[in-house]
């Protein structure tokens, strides 16, 4: 369950940002989280939603930007989607080499209203 | 109004965990985060790793559990210091949990640090603790599928062992097909098994965290070895 270490986290660091650009309530939290993440989306929400409770982000929803694991082709390449373990590349068939990212757990931004 | 952010979600733990590194690293001790899933033999590989490293180095051992110190006392038991850390039901060791253990390990000096994580390959993989080395332990009883299912989990590692080679005839379990994943996720990953059948297979994993403790030593050429990045 490190979802919950992960809407708590969410939690925390909007409240604070909110505080520092003088606004009263978050509307929508987004944050990226890398498929290597195993983040349940779902599960995240109900977390989120425990989390949020007494805070600036009582009604914020949030927003998940997945971030996918990345190959580049040794043949052409050409850098590609590694989905459900498949290394091969789309355009040519070639072995994809990994990139770096598809680990992201970061808060991009969020949408605050200002006013009691 | 939105408001662009970029924030690391787990940067408090970062920050601990950085604090944890710079606490060994003044007293130049080697910091390895032993992980894998339960029953993986992370302390079956500590039982036999941890004489043979008495040799030339001192070691002691944070065990991470989620009740229990059964594991402490199995390290106590082969004369290494063994501190338990219990985590009452959490999923995975944090850097704060490491944190407030350093203040026990203070007494016992040593050149190299374990910590035993709790068995797990899912949540552990996003909490560092500090650590210059992660070293996952991966059974062939536990199946050939789980670098690819677990893939964060191996991405961070610098060394996997395969662990109970002894039960390969028992059990399907395809180690070329293990290998080629773990390259696939990490192409710099070194790879060792382990067989209670041979003793002398211990040596390997022994020599390699030998070695990673000397390149991290002052003056090393290869300087901080395997930090992880």
């Amino acid at each position: 369950m490190h979802e919950l270490a992960i809407a708590q986290a969410l939690v925390e660091m909007a409240s604070a940002e909110a505080a520092r650009a003088g606004a009263a309530r978050v509307t929508r939290v987004t944050c990226r989280i890398g498929a290597l993440c195993q983040v349940e989306e779902a599960m995240l929400t109900l977390a989120f939603e425990s989390a949020r409770i007494g805070t600036p982000c009582a009604n914020a929803r949030v927003r998940v930007e997945k971030s996918p694991l990345r190959a580049r082709c040794r043949t052409c390449e050409r850098d590609f989607d590694v989905l459900s373990w498949d290394w091969n590349c789309p355009a040519c068939g070639g072995d994809g080499l990994v990139q770096p990212g598809g680990d992201e757990l970061e808060l991009v931004s969020i949408d605050a209203e200002v006013g009691a | 109004m939105n408001i662009p952010v970029v924030r690391k979600l787990l940067e408090k733990n970062a920050a601990a965990a950085q604090e944890n590194r710079a606490w060994f690293d003044r007293r130049s001790i080697t910091c390895v985060n032993l992980l894998g899933g339960p029953g993986s033999g992370k302390t079956t590989l500590l039982e036999h790793v941890l004489p043979r490293l008495a040799a030339d180095a001192r070691c002691a051992v944070l065990e991470g559990d989620l009740a229990t110190t059964r594991d402490a006392e199995r390290i106590a038991a082969i004369g290494v210091p063994a501190v338990q850390l219990v985590t009452d039901g959490g999923c995975h060791l944090t850097a704060e949990h490491v944190q407030r253990a350093l203040r026990e390990l203070d007494a016992q000096p040593a050149d190299l640090v374990f910590i035993e994580n709790v068995g797990n390959l899912v949540c552990p993989a996003n909490f560092e603790l500090g650590e210059h080395a992660r070293v996952v332990a991966l059974s062939v009883a536990e199946g050939d599928d789980k670098p690819a299912k677990y893939a964060l989990m191996f991405r961070r590692a610098q060394l996997v062992v395969l662990t109970k080679l002894d039960l390969l005839p028992l059990v399907r379990f395809d180690v070329k097909r293990v290998r080629d994943d773990l390259r696939r996720i990490q192409p710099d990953i070194d790879v060792l098994e382990t067989n209670l059948r041979l003793p002398q297979s211990f040596d390997a994993v022994t020599h390699w965290l030998r070695r990673m403790h000397a390149n991290r030593a002052p003056g090393a050429k290869s300087g901080s070895g395997a930090h992880l990045g």
